[in-house]
């Protein structure tokens, strides 16, 4: 089972209601959509992706399981390719 | 040839033809020159703009307007990152009853378009596209001429072509500039008052209270600064009066800008 967690040396910026993460390799800053923002949150302590995937499905009861996990899935690879969450 | 431009603390040496230093001229008129400095800090030569300011990929212009165009803006980067205490906005602003109001928005958004019906309905010009700002507090004009895209919009009405006709200044291929008089002068600075986000969408014009962040990690110029640093002056920066404007026609919008604000 995967694991997520953030990557260390990530920095965090709240302005208002936007969430902005600089990721440490890249120093690129990335603004989290609502549910990066809300991933990034989750991540805060590693979660298995089973974990992730319950948690919304609390949160999201009228969205069908599948489509969440596919929407959870993309959220979680576009965190991870920008540097911001690491898959273990 | 190289010419110097006054920086917030030593000279900016710019290296290029007369052809396009030429054109520097016309288009910053205000800018004080100086005896140039050591370092080369823009060269623009066979249309290709090289910064050596700031880390900056080469650029290539089509003719020697744009690439007179590409070395203010060269010029006012290496002006920017001489002072930590100053970042540029990639935005327009007037100067309004209270101070400046900021216009962001995308490239296309419509801003220098706004920024010249604006001037044209009497407000004073600071810039139609870079701002330099100290401290997130104040704004520093430079007096640079906008310019516009031609053709006008369709919806331009006759007072605007009039105006653009009138105060025609250098001119090449689609690039237009205009030579909008009582420009607030080079080093006059004006405490920002307002940041307006242009969204151009459909209907009548409507000012709600917006959230500029997003928009201003797009726009602002600061690679002197560290980016954690750069994000905590963007968070003052939205921290002023902000405001998104919807609208459909711009000069229905310039119209409504100026009764709010002017």
């Amino acid at each position: 089972m995967t694991t997520y967690a953030r990557k260390p040396g990530t920095s965090e910026t709240v302005i208002g209601d936007d969430v902005f993460l600089v990721a440490p390799e890249t120093r690129e800053i990335v603004h989290l959509d609502v549910m990066g923002a809300a991933l990034w949150r989750l991540v805060e302590t590693p979660q298995p992706h089973a974990d992730i995937v319950a948690t919304f499905a609390d949160a999201f009861p009228d969205i069908g399981p599948a489509q969440l996990a596919a929407d959870l899935s993309a959220a979680l690879q576009k965190l991870v390719a920008e540097g911001l969450v690491a898959e273990a | 040839v190289r010419q110097g431009f006054a920086g917030p603390h030593r000279p900016i040496k710019l290296v290029a033809g007369e052809a396009v230093l030429n054109h520097v001229a016309a288009i910053a008129p205000g800018w004080p020159r100086v005896s140039p400095g050591e370092t080369d800090d823009a060269t623009v030569g066979n249309g290709i703009l090289s910064i050596a300011a700031y880390a900056a990929p080469s650029l290539s212009f089509p003719h020697d307007l744009a690439a007179a165009n590409g070395a203010v803006g060269a010029l006012i980067g290496a002006y920017v990152v001489q002072d930590r205490s100053l970042l540029a906005l990639h935005a327009a602003a007037l100067l309004g009853r209270d101070g400046l109001i900021v216009l962001l928005g995308d490239h296309g958004a419509g801003k220098s378009t706004m920024a010249v019906a604006l001037a044209a309905r009497g407000l004073q010009l600071v810039t139609d596209d870079r701002l330099v700002v100290r401290d997130e507090r104040d704004g520093i004009a430079l007096g640079l001429m906008p310019k516009l895209r031609v053709p006008l919009p369709p919806n331009a009405d006759a007072a605007f072509r009039a105006y653009v006709v009138v105060h025609a200044g250098a001119a090449e291929g689609e690039m237009h500039y205009v030579d909008v008089p009582d420009r607030l002068p080079f080093g006059a600075t004006a405490p920002l008052a307002a940041l307006i986000e242009l969204k151009r969408s459909g209907g009548e014009p409507v000012l709600q209270p917006g959230t500029p962040a997003k928009a201003l990690v797009g726009v602002t110029f600061a690679p002197h600064l560290a980016v954690p640093e750069k994000l905590a002056r963007i968070a003052r920066l939205a921290a002023l009066p902000s405001y998104t404007l919807t609208y459909g026609d711009t000069f229905a919008a310039a119209d409504f800008l100026e009764r709010r604000f002017a």
